[in-house]
């Protein structure tokens, strides 16, 4: 009977854990004091928990140690992905703040859910099998697109590489130099263009039901160089277009990037050549009247392209 | 967060403010996205990683619980107790991920024995510490997951109202459950 009496008024686990942990209210956890000033059995068992936190903790941090990557990069990644997140909401234009928001994560949200689809190992495979397809029509539709355009040489080789500047002026987002330098800030290649912007782009420019093997929905200013998802940075260029094309423009963007990244050119710079017409803008930095790259073959073509694009290519109206 | 900035925040925060000071709303928003983020990475990813999943998915689910964070504030949604929203919204996220992963190939729930390997350079401190950790962390295995999940969170520093938020329990739960594990944990010496 002693011995049952003395084991009731010993402190339970739970009490001993919330005392530690400060969860109790003052009046109970003045009483568990108390009670461990007096009892050695409590106090020992106080102690061994405390041990026991000790060890787990141990454990716990260890992890933290070997595997954790540092900030610099993800920190980069989430404002790169905050300011597109906030573009594609202010392109909302004259509506207020929390329905241009709510207006903008549909379309964020879109883009994330195919980024996301993306990744899966048998939507790849499902998209390989599209790209093929897609590159058998596209080898087919190039054909005729040069034949056409030997036809008719001269005036189309510019037909579609300008964007018209009423309808996509441009528009960038804030970053600095070091985000866009930065070795994690997302590429072109990554900023997939939501299917429902796509289809606002091509109804400003009048094309309706285009052919997915027709136009790349192409940024004006690259997202490289701070270039914004939005409808006013965006064009429909036709893949016809054989001289003056995206590759070549791209030459001009990773050109111009290497400039502002070696400190030998400002970006809001180059963000203007880009705008203003960057045909005029190759030519003079690159000292040529003609691209340089030399034309197309079926293996550069292959390289030009990738997954995402295409399948965003079908996913558009 | 500090209280100055929350403060400008709830200012910014305000309904019919022009678009310059959207625009600055946003900013400020970015700014207390950017320094929670800072704050919390490291312990959201190792909360996630104790769930089982690599740093690869911790990094991705990080980031996603960030900009829906962001989207909470642009929403002018309720910003009391963010830290016990960030941990709920990464552990609802996580546990997601983990059955997604799980349809793709079998993993096992959280910190596994040989995942660390400890330097030490003395063969018998190599020993006796390995084994002793071992001997925990079969123990902490062999928990059930909420006590887990209790301890990973009271671990990050939570609050035991805050582990029931996450977790979604009551708070007598939580503490039955840290008193449990905790106890097995403090007898995985008496061998």
């Amino acid at each position: 009977m002693i011995i049952m009496r003395f084991e009731v008024t010993h402190l339970s686990d739970e009490e001993l854990l919330l005392s530690a942990d400060g969860e109790l209210p003052a009046k109970q956890a003045s009483a568990v004091h108390a009670h461990l000033e007096t009892c050695w059995e409590c106090r020992t068992r106080f102690a061994e928990m405390q041990n026991a936190i000790g060890d787990f903790i141990h454990i716990y941090r260890e992890r933290s140690q070997v595997s954790i990557p540092p900030i610099d990069g993800p920190r980069a990644l989430l404002r790169a992905e905050i300011r597109q997140f906030s573009s594609a909401s202010t392109a909302h234009a004259g509506r207020g703040f929390v329905a241009s928001t709510t207006g903008g994560a549909r379309e964020w949200a879109v883009s994330r859910v195919v980024e996301k689809a993306l990744r899966a190992p048998h939507v790849v495979a499902f998209a390989t099998v599209l790209a093929t397809f897609a590159l058998l029509l596209f080898v087919v539709h190039l054909h005729r697109a040069q034949l056409s355009h030997h036809a008719s040489k001269g005036s189309s080789e510019l037909n579609g590489a300008m964007p018209q500047v009423s309808l996509t002026p441009g528009e960038t987002v804030s970053v600095t130099v070091q985000d866009v330098c930065a070795p994690d800030f997302p590429t072109e290649r990554q900023m997939l263009v939501p299917a429902s912007l796509r289809r606002r782009v091509f109804q400003q420019y009048g094309i309706s039901n285009p052919r997915p093997d027709a136009f790349e929905v192409d940024y004006l200013i690259t997202p490289d160089l701070g270039g914004a998802s939005s409808a006013r940075n965006l064009w429909p260029e036709p893949y016809h277009n054989t001289i003056w094309n995206a590759r070549v423009k791209d030459e001009l963007e990773v050109h111009l990037k290497d400039l502002v990244c070696s400190g030998k050119l400002d970006m809001a710079t180059a963000q203007r050549d880009l705008s203003g017409n960057w045909i005029a803008s190759y030519k003079k930095y690159f000292q040529t009247d003609a691209p340089l790259g030399k034309p197309r073959p079926f293996l550069a073509l292959l390289a030009r392209f990738n997954h995402r694009e295409l399948v965003g290519a079908f996913l558009a109206p | 967060m500090s209280d100055s900035s929350r403060t400008s925040i709830f200012d910014l925060l305000l309904l019919g403010k022009p678009a310059v000071e959207e625009i600055s709303t946003s900013i400020a928003i970015e700014a207390t996205v950017t320094e929670l983020f800072e704050q919390f990475r490291r312990g959201m990813l190792r909360y996630i990683g104790s769930l089982g999943l690599s740093v690869h998915d911790g990094e991705e689910i990080v980031q996603e619980v960030f900009l829906l964070l962001f989207q909470h504030l642009c929403d002018r949604k309720p910003q009391e107790n963010l830290r016990g929203w960030l941990f709920r919204v990464a552990h609802n996220l996580a546990l997601k991920r983990r059955i997604a992963n799980q349809a793709a190939t079998k993993t096992t729930c959280c910190i596994s024995a040989d995942e660390h390997h400890d330097p030490r350079p003395s063969p018998e401190d190599h020993l006796f510490f390995q084994q002793r950790r071992d001997r925990l962390l079969s123990v902490l295995h062999a928990l059930p997951e909420r006590d887990q999940c209790c301890l990973y969170l009271r671990a990050e520093g939570l609050q035991y109202r805050e582990i029931a938020g996450v977790l979604d329990i009551s708070l007598g739960s939580v503490s039955k459950s840290l008193a449990r594990a905790i106890r097995r944990l403090s007898n995985a010496d008496r061998w």
